[in-house]
């Protein structure tokens, strides 16, 4: 991809910054307003050569040498390109980092939990990524140790998660997963979490996305997160018996910043829910119930706040009401129905989240809409490759393959900002969504794209920049992953006679 | 102005250690916790021991602020019998309670399983040619390239895929060249005849075709000589048990922001371990 825009560059000679430093800096150089695209690197032949691919190469940095630092950007416009150069400077001045390696790495890294603990003495609670294969041997030590676990690692059986789950309630700890893809503790974000404001919301959820989801549309509603606690997909599995979940109930309820409590999960097993809606019985403060495609009559009968999507849980949890879809949203769909042949009669979702996969399955098919939505984070696509979230390639594969689909009437998609996921998602996408949609043309076709951006204004990839993105690729954008399975199925029931 | 005591170094590397006789020298490069000491053409690191030895490295036990002290590049080092010191900011290393290590990857002919890389899951997403590179593509053509010439035997085909990794990625040791150390270490682990011919013939192409600190390590690798995480990396791999290995390829992950995923791809190639960010780059 040749960088579009004013390309400016400075040198800093014989300047060695440690790697981390470097590719931090270079991600916030990218996040800067006005920047098209930067690069930050040793100017040694081979990345004088990248730089001149990516169009960043000017005289400036053509004439550095390899142990110069290379700051390239490829800017709007001037006052962009010369704020970006300050900020560089600064960060720099700034920068140095422990460089044990004579320049890489930091001074000292634990390699055992016994030697992490050491460092940070004060520490409660453990972030375990391990393979699956070790990771119930490392929470066990951690929750022997007097630590919340926080479990991302998958892959871990059934039979340790009861075990390990079992320890934790014994010693008043919690056990966040196995499989456990997000968490924000006292406002600190663990896995894929996005940056949101602290308030009064406590989440307990089954469901990683479902769980980013909602807290990010309570944060654009203007409330706040005081604490959100995964639990793992199996947790309310019967084998497991939803431990977890009753155990961070009872912590939220036993919080005082906690006023309103939120259950982000897929329904649970009936002995399960039948434990789970007793408990929320017994507590006061009041509860917000999203068990999607469950039975709303037994979360009022419990006295909770039953929520058909996560959008509604948001709303519920704020103070909101839904107030269905945005008349603006109504007429971009009609129009783009007025585009789609008869023929064309399917929604192809394409998802990077799986509980955001679940929750469109589910408004799609309640629609009577003609859909496949397929959940590219699931293990079967992300065997030997990173997630979705993370690396958008894949999907990119089957983007640019929905174009030449000829019942394929509108391409679905999220995107999921926040801790951990690509540093530009809907700008990864936007080229093969426009391969897509010049394919369908081809073809004599018109391919709707809808999505919604899971995030907020405050994380790192900027919600603005990335919808602005995505309608600069001709997508209606969407307020919630809900509105936009509703506005795809809009347009596949408005397409032309 | 030297008027702090000295701190004791906790280890020398075999392989450094006759540079300390040179009587002065002068600062390379400065970290919070490292200083690069420039010596005779080569290069010496003072740096924190509990994150691994190095083949060029003076072990400490928790390092001074090196850049809040201000030492600056240019700096001049005295070095004696007792030590090393550092007059611009007073201080003092002492070497005589130091262990020596040597650095020297001996082969250790076990058998080398690439499947045991699976748990792992794609490594190369964690190098500097994973998918946010910007020329990832152009990076894991060069690694498939490195890896059939090995498979074919070829050196001088090997040495010309190196050369386009050779001071390519990101960071102050580009992503290629921790690549190549962790390739070559792999051969000399496995007793590969190309082992040395090879590491020779990059140290020789990347002269002044990377960064200072980059060559160091390849010119370490040229002699045989590689840093503690990696050795312990391979020992795992081909003598040791499935636990040793998750360990040493966690404390090899923790190096640098892609320097360590760099030098396990490295590794895993040379085994002959596909990854699938290649597979993706070639297909």
């Amino acid at each position: 991809m040749i960088a579009e825009g004013l390309v400016r560059s400075r040198v800093f000679a014989n300047s060695y910054r440690d790697s981390v430093e470097l590719m931090r800096i270079a991600a916030e150089l990218e996040g800067r307003g006005g920047i098209n695209r930067a690069g930050l690197v040793m100017a040694t032949p081979a990345n004088q050569g990248v730089l001149r691919e990516a169009g960043l190469l000017d005289a400036t940095a053509a004439a550095a040498g390899p142990n110069d630092l290379v700051v390239a950007v490829a800017a709007a416009d001037e006052d962009a390109a010369d704020g970006a150069m300050e900020r560089a400077a600064a960060l720099l001045q700034g920068a140095g980092g422990d460089g044990a390696r004579g320049g890489e790495s930091h001074a000292f890294v634990p390699t055992t939990l016994g030697e992490a603990v050491g460092e940070l003495p004060g520490a409660n609670v453990c972030l375990i990524s391990t393979p699956g294969t070790y990771a119930t041997a490392e929470a066990l030590k951690a929750l022997k140790r007097g630590l919340h676990v926080f479990l991302f690692s998958d892959n871990v059986p059934l039979e340790d998660e009861i075990e390990l789950k079992a320890l934790a309630v014994r010693k008043g700890l919690l056990l966040m997963g196995p499989d456990c893809g997000t968490a924000i503790l006292d406002g600190v974000p663990l896995g894929f979490a996005n940056a949101v404001r602290r308030g009064s919301v406590g989440l307990i959820g089954a469901s990683g996305t479902g769980m980013q989801q909602v807290s990010c549309l309570i944060d654009r509603a203007g409330g706040g997160i005081s604490q959100a606690i995964g639990v793992g997909g199996r947790d309310l599995d019967e084998r497991v018996g939803g431990v977890m979940m009753l155990a961070a109930l009872a912590r939220l309820e036993a919080d005082p910043a906690t006023k309103v409590i939120v259950l982000i999960s897929k329904p649970p097993a009936a002995s399960v829910a039948v434990h789970v809606l007793d408990a929320i019985r017994s507590i006061r403060t009041p509860v917000v119930v999203n068990f999607l495609g469950g039975d709303p009559a037994a979360v009022r009968a419990a006295g909770a706040t039953p929520a058909a999507t996560f959008e509604e849980a948001a709303l519920a949890a704020s103070g909101g009401r839904a107030a269905g879809l945005d008349p603006a949203l109504v007429q971009a769909a009609r129009a783009e129905g007025a585009r789609v042949a008869p023929t064309q009669d399917a929604v192809r979702g394409l998802f990077s989240g799986g509980s955001l996969a679940g929750e469109a399955k589910l408004l799609l098919k309640a629609a009577h809409a003609s859909f496949t939505v397929i959940d590219l984070g699931d293990d079967e696509y992300t065997v030997g490759r990173p997630h979705p979230m993370i690396d958008p390639r894949l999907r990119s594969e089957h983007i640019v393959a929905t174009g030449d689909d000829p019942a394929a009437a509108v391409l679905l998609l999220d995107i999921v900002l926040g801790t951990a996921s690509h540093p530009d998602p809907a700008g990864a996408l936007t080229p093969a969504i426009a391969e897509a949609r010049a394919r369908a043309a081809a073809a004599g076709r018109h391919l709707a794209v809808v999505a919604s951006v899971c995030g907020t204004a405050a994380d790192a990839q900027g919600l603005e920049r990335q919808e602005a993105e995505l309608r600069d690729a001709g997508a209606i954008v969407a307020p919630s992953n809900a509105q936009a399975a509703a506005v795809a199925a809009l347009i596949v029931a408005g397409r032309r006679a | 102005m030297v008027s702090s005591p000295p701190i004791p170094a906790t280890s020398v590397s075999d392989a450094v250690a006759p540079l300390l006789v040179a009587p002065h020298g002068a600062v390379h490069s400065v970290f919070t916790r490292a200083v690069n000491l420039a010596l005779d053409g080569r290069l010496l690191t003072l740096a924190d021991e509990r994150a691994g030895r190095l083949p060029n490295g003076v072990g400490l036990e928790d390092p001074p602020d090196f850049r809040a002290l201000g030492l600056r590049a240019g700096d001049r080092a005295d070095l004696g019998p007792e030590g090393i010191r550092l007059p611009s900011v007073g201080l003092a290393i002492g070497l005589s309670g130091a262990r020596p290590w040597n650095p020297k990857l001996a082969s250790l002919r076990g058998r080398a399983d690439p499947a045991r890389f699976r748990p792992f899951g794609d490594l190369g997403s964690g190098s500097g040619f994973g998918p946010r590179a910007a020329d990832s593509w152009r990076g894991w053509h060069a690694i498939d390239a490195l890896r059939c010439a090995l498979r074919a035997g070829d050196l001088a085909a090997m040495l010309g895929a190196a050369a386009t990794l050779i001071g390519r990625g990101p960071g102050l040791t580009p992503s290629g060249d921790d690549l190549l150390v962790g390739f070559s270490a792999a051969l000399t682990a496995t007793g590969h005849p190309l082992a040395r011919p090879f590491a020779r013939g990059v140290a020789e192409r990347a002269r002044g075709a990377t960064t200072d600190v980059a060559w160091a390590y390849l010119d370490h690798a040229a002699r045989g000589e590689y840093a503690e995480h990696v050795h312990a990396v391979l020992r795992a791999l081909l003598v040791g048990s499935d636990g040793d290995l998750a360990i040493a390829v966690g404390r090899a992950l923790a190096w640098g922001a892609t320097s360590g995923a760099d030098a396990l791809t490295g590794i895993a190639v040379a085994i002959g371990w596909v990854n699938g960010a290649m597979l993706e780059a070639v297909a």
